[in-house]
């Protein structure tokens, strides 16, 4: 592998930057394995929406707040893979799921 | 001979990279401090890290039937981003309370000099 001539060090920073921007920008969605509760975070890991699927009411409390927990955890985890994907080998991402990964309106968990 | 504002430019770049590596250390500590948020009528409470980890949420026996699922999920939902936002603003504020004066001072320099580059 060659070494980037040094005027190309300015165009890499701000395709990086770009690219953080977009990233904080985004939304990210996460599911519980189990499917009971579909949670959307922001670009900085905030909860922006928790949807819980209906049949939510056969199980117990304790059930319903771990899947909670999970689903949140999910969505931050797509953040950091958003950030890897950053720093991966190759030109940089599109902002591929962010559109996909706003929540449509009504849309439930399965 | 020495240019005494380069010594001191350095000496100063010594004395933050020290005390970042103390500041760090703290921060750190900062970062896992919980704080936890709860529903007036009690029946959801959530514990957050300061980077917005959910760390617990315990729900009351009664509140999927009392809620019904789709209050529920937007209480939850407003409860832990009230928290998370409680734990962050607590964070910040405790780690600007440890900034050593010579990260202060470096970071005014670092300010300065963009200024300086911009209205260039």
């Amino acid at each position: 592998m060659s070494t980037p001539p040094p005027g190309d060090a300015l165009p890499a920073v701000d395709e990086l930057t770009a690219g953080v921007e977009r990233v904080l920008a985004g939304t990210y969605r996460g599911r519980d394995p189990g499917g009971l509760v579909l949670a959307t975070v922001d670009g900085e890991g905030l909860v922006v929406d928790v949807r819980l699927a209906p049949t939510v009411s056969r199980h117990e409390a304790r059930v319903v707040e771990e899947a909670i927990r999970q689903a949140v955890t999910a969505a931050q985890r797509s953040i950091v893979d958003a950030f890897e994907a950053l720093t991966a080998a190759g030109p940089p991402p599109e902002p591929p799921s962010m559109l996909d990964n706003v929540p449509r309106v009504g849309e439930e968990p399965r | 001979m020495t240019d005494p504002e380069e010594d001191g430019q350095v000496e100063l770049a010594e004395a933050t990279a020290a005390a970042l590596e103390r500041m760090g250390e703290a921060a750190r500590r900062l970062a896992a401090k919980e704080t936890e948020g709860h529903t007036r009528d009690g029946r959801v409470t959530v514990r957050v890290d300061a980077a917005g980890t959910v760390v617990r949420i315990r729900l009351a026996d009664d509140a999927v039937r009392g809620y019904g699922h789709a209050r529920l999920g937007a209480v939850v939902a407003r409860t832990l981003r009230a928290t998370q936002e409680r734990a962050r603003a607590a964070y910040e504020r405790e780690v600007a309370e440890l900034t050593p004066p010579e990260v202060a001072e470096s970071r005014r320099l670092v300010e300065e000099a963009q200024r300086r580059g911009a209205a260039t």
